[in-house]
């Protein structure tokens, strides 16, 4: 079961073994867990913020930029 | 003023037009410094070196660029081969033996292995929590191997398809797929160590 999880979190995976997970996860407090901390570390990482690109880094790629065009 | 077009921005670059690229850029250059911030985690010149050479390096190749493909996913596919080769370049490059081997994740998580596991959410601690979780992240990616690692930042942060991130990585869907939760499986250990001290 646990090699379908992130394809569970993904909303992609075969309705039936969906439904062997749900039915799974009614009993069994560990399961229960772990899927709430592996779908928790994909919402920390969908979360991360975003690189800042500095003016500065800009303007030195189209000075490149113009050198070879 | 309008917005020009993308397929005439690129057929104007293509003749060399400088200016129309600058414009191609402006549309992607957060996404790829992003990408090449998050996989040369911990290494910022690099991350610069990669932004930067990714656009160069699309501006020499443009004419072996097909309009019929999506220009988004093509410089995906030159910042992550360019992070790839900076990475695999590295002593530091880490080698991750749990990601060949998983075999307690091959397990289940029950009281059959004598696993436990926290579920992260201890009321009031929930809050500083989310910064220990998001400072972890940083180093648990730098841990992870960069063929992961890549997969990862693709999927889960950049947003992307597991189609779109199989024709970045020229690997199949199946591969993505399994890349992307052995990486997950992997962040999600360090992330689980973290909150424990």
């Amino acid at each position: 079961m646990l090699k379908h999880l992130s394809d569970y979190l993904d909303r992609d995976l075969d309705p039936s073994i969906c439904r062997h997970i749900d039915s799974h996860m009614k009993g069994c407090k560990p399961c229960v867990a772990f899927i709430n901390t592996l779908r928790k570390t994909v919402g920390v990482l969908k979360r991360q913020p975003r690189a800042a690109l500095s003016a500065s880094l800009r303007s030195r790629l189209r000075r490149r930029l113009s050198r070879i065009g | 003023m309008a917005v020009e077009p993308e397929a005439e921005l690129i057929a104007r670059s293509k003749k060399g037009d400088a200016k129309a690229f600058s414009s191609l850029v402006s549309r992607y250059e957060d996404r790829i410094f992003n990408l090449a911030h998050k996989v040369c985690v911990g290494m910022p010149a690099e991350a610069e070196d990669v932004y930067q050479e990714t656009f160069l390096t699309a501006f020499k190749k443009l004419s072996r660029f097909r309009e019929d493909s999506n220009l988004g996913t093509w410089l995906y596919r030159i910042a992550s081969n360019l992070c790839w080769m900076r990475l695999r370049k590295q002593r530091s490059e880490p080698v991750v033996p749990i990601l060949d081997h998983p075999h307690h994740h091959d397990e289940e998580p029950d009281a059959a292995t004598g696993a436990q596991f926290r579920d992260w959410s201890d009321g009031p601690e929930e809050l500083a929590r989310k910064k220990v979780l998001r400072e972890a992240v940083e180093a648990a990616l730098a841990d992870l191997p960069v063929d992961y690692r890549l997969v990862v930042v693709l999927r889960d942060i950049e947003g992307l398809s597991a189609e779109e991130t199989a024709q970045v990585m020229k690997l199949s869907v199946p591969a993505v797929k399994s890349r992307l939760h052995r990486g997950r499986l992997f962040l999600r250990d360090r992330l689980d160590q973290a909150v424990a001290q």
